[in-house]
C-alpha cells in the first residue's frame, strides 16, 4: 500500500483502512481492597499468580511513560473525538497506575518490588533520553497493542482467574476492560501524527518494545520464583510455564493477533472486542 | 480595506480555525469579552468575516469554543501536573492559582459569565471528558492512594467544583473579592480550603 501524499489522499485512504472510533471509553475509579495476604498466591496457586504479579510490577511506571507519551502530541490533534479519546486514555491509566502501586505494594512480601518498580523506571528513563517524542509514541502503541491482546484474551476465557480471591480477580478484570476500551488512542494519534506513513518506525519499533517485554516479565518471574525458594524446583517452573504456554496459555493465545501488528494497514479496532466488552462491562459494572 | 497579499494566504481549515481562536483569546486578554467582535478577530486572523462564520457558525459560538478549549487545556495541565508528581505533596497551590489565572486575567470568567447570561448559554459538552481527566488525574495521586484514603478521594469532585465556583467567581468580579481578602488576594484563601478538603481524614457520619 502505496503513502498517502495529500491531505485528500490520506483521507480517503484513513476511510478506507482505519476504522472509525466506536469504543466509549469510561472513566471507573474503583479502589480495591486487595487482600495483601494473599498476594503472592491468590489465583488459586502460586504457579498461577506469578505471572500476574511480575506484569504488576512492570504498570505504574509503564502506564506513566504511556500517559506522557500520549500527552506529548495533544497540541497537533484538533479532532474533537480524537481529543475526547485521549483524555479518557489518560484517566484510565492514571487510575489504574494508582491501584498497581497499592498492588505492588502489598507485593513486597512476595519479592522486593520497589527495586524491581526502580529498574523499570530506570529503564524507562534510558528510553526516554534515546528516543524522541514520536518513538516513544511508537513504543506506547507497541505496548499497548500487547495489553490489548492479553486483556482480550483474559476477558473471553474465565479460566484465567478461576477460583481467583475475588478483590484480585476484579481488579485484573477492571483493567482488562479499560485495555481494550481504549487500546486505539495512541495508534490513531501516532496514525494522525505521521498521516498514516508511519508503518516502518511503528514495525521496527514493536520488534524492540517485545525485546523489552519479555525481558522485563521473564526478569519479574525469575525474581519472584527465587524470592519463594521456588527457583530450582522443576515441578514449579513446569507449572508456572504451564499455566502461561499451555493452558490456559495466555502466551500461546497472543502469538496470532501479535503478529497482526506487522501488517501493512493494521489498526487495533480490527480486532473485533464488542462483544467481549460488553460481557465485560455488565460484570465490572453490575458490582461498581 | 485591501487585505495584503501576505495577509490572505490561503490557510488550510485546521490552520485557518486556529488562527481564528488564537486572535480571538489575543483579543479577549487585551479587550474583554465585548471587545470579541466578527470584524476585529477577522482581521486579526487574517482571514475574512465569512471565513470566520464558516468555521464556527456565530460569534457567540466562536466564543463558546475558544472558552471550552481554554477550560479544557487548563484541565489537561493540572492533569498533567498532578500525573507528574511522585511523592506524596499534591501540587494544589499551583493548580489553584493556574485556575485563578486563566479566570481572571485571561478574562475567561468574564468571558463565560457573559456567554452563560446572553440567550444562547453553551452547553460546554467537551468539557466533560477534560474534568473527568483532572479528577481522574487528582484521585490517582500516590498520597490517596489505598482503602484508607477512599473519603478523600470522594471530595476530590467536590473541590473542583468549589475551585472552579470561586474561579468563576473571581473572574467576573475581582475587584470586590481583592478588597474582600486584602493584599493575600482570593486564591490562597480558596487553596487552603480545598487543602483542608482532601487531607481531612475521612469522618464515619460524612
Amino acid at each position: 500500500m502505496g503513502a498517502p501524499r495529500s491531505a485528500t489522499v490520506y483521507r480517503i485512504w484513513e476511510a478506507r483502512y482505519a476504522c472509525p472510533m466506536t469504543t466509549r471509553i469510561s472513566v471507573r475509579d474503583i479502589g480495591f481492597d486487595l487482600d495483601a495476604a494473599r498476594v503472592c498466591d491468590w489465583n488459586a496457586g502460586f504457579a498461577r499468580t506469578v505471572l500476574w504479579n511480575a506484569l504488576s510490577i512492570m504498570f505504574p511506571h509503564g502506564e506513566r511513560f504511556f500517559i506522557q507519551s500520549v500527552a506529548a502530541f495533544r497540541e497537533s490533534i484538533d479532532d474533537p473525538v480524537l481529543a475526547e479519546a485521549i483524555r479518557g486514555f489518560v484517566a484510565q491509566e492514571a487510575l489504574h497506575t494508582r491501584e498497581h502501586l497499592a498492588y505492588n505494594a502489598a507485593l513486597q512480601r512476595c519479592v522486593d518490588a520497589a527495586q524491581l518498580d526502580a529498574d523499570v523506571a530506570a529503564y524507562l528513563d534510558v528510553v526516554r533520553e534515546r528516543h524522541g517524542p514520536l518513538e516513544r509514541l511508537a513504543v506506547t502503541c507497541a505496548l499497548e497493542h500487547f495489553t490489548a491482546i492479553m486483556a482480550r484474551a483474559v476477558l473471553s476465557d474465565p479460566a484465567y482467574f478461576a477460583g481467583a480471591e475475588p478483590s484480585f480477580g476484579r481488579l485484573w478484570h477492571w483493567h482488562a476492560l479499560e485495555e481494550c476500551e481504549h487500546k486505539s488512542v495512541a495508534f490513531d494519534v501516532f496514525e494522525r501524527v505521521t498521516r498514516g506513513k508511519g508503518y516502518g518506525l511503528r514495525v521496527r519499533i514493536m520488534l524492540l518494545a517485545t525485546e523489552m517485554f519479555v525481558r522485563f516479565s521473564a526478569k519479574h518471574i525469575v525474581k519472584i520464583m527465587q524470592s519463594q525458594g521456588a527457583a530450582r524446583s522443576p515441578r514449579a517452573w513446569l507449572a508456572v510455564l504451564g499455566y502461561i504456554c499451555v493452558r490456559p496459555g495466555l502466551a500461546r493465545r497472543i502469538v496470532m493477533p501479535y503478529l497482526r501488528y506487522y501488517a501493512p494497514g493494521f489498526h487495533p479496532d480490527h480486532i473485533d472486542d464488542r462483544r467481549v466488552l460488553e460481557v465485560a462491562r455488565s460484570r465490572i459494572e453490575a458490582v461498581a | 480595506m485591501k487585505p495584503s497579499p501576505e495577509k490572505r494566504r490561503r490557510l488550510d481549515p485546521a490552520e485557518a480555525r486556529e488562527a481564528i481562536l488564537k486572535a480571538a483569546e489575543d483579543l479577549l486578554v487585551r479587550d474583554g469579552p465585548d471587545g470579541l467582535r466578527l470584524t476585529e478577530i477577522a482581521a486579526r486572523a487574517g482571514v475574512s468575516h465569512p471565513n470566520v462564520l464558516y468555521h464556527f457558525g456565530s460569534v457567540a459560538q466562536l466564543q463558546a469554543q475558544l472558552a471550552e478549549r481554554v477550560v479544557a487545556r487548563l484541565a489537561d495541565d493540572i492533569a498533567a501536573a498532578f500525573l507528574a508528581e511522585n511523592g506524596d505533596t499534591m501540587p494544589i497551590g499551583l493548580a489553584v492559582a493556574e485556575v485563578f489565572r486563566v479566570f481572571g486575567d485571561g478574562g475567561y470568567g468574564r468571558l463565560i459569565a457573559w456567554l452563560t447570561l446572553s440567550a444562547n448559554e453553551p452547553t460546554f459538552e467537551a468539557l466533560g471528558a477534560a474534568l473527568e481527566e483532572v479528577r481522574a488525574a487528582i484521585s490517582a495521586h500516590p498520597a490517596l492512594r489505598g482503602p484508607a484514603n477512599a473519603g478523600r478521594r470522594r471530595r476530590v469532585a467536590p473541590g473542583i467544583q468549589l475551585v472552579l465556583a470561586a474561579a468563576l467567581g473571581y473572574g467576573v468580579s475581582r475587584a470586590m473579592l481583592d478588597s474582600l481578602s486584602g493584599a493575600q488576594g482570593a486564591h490562597p484563601t480558596v487553596e487552603r480550603l480545598l487543602g483542608e478538603l482532601l487531607a481531612l481524614p475521612a469522618t464515619k457520619a460524612g
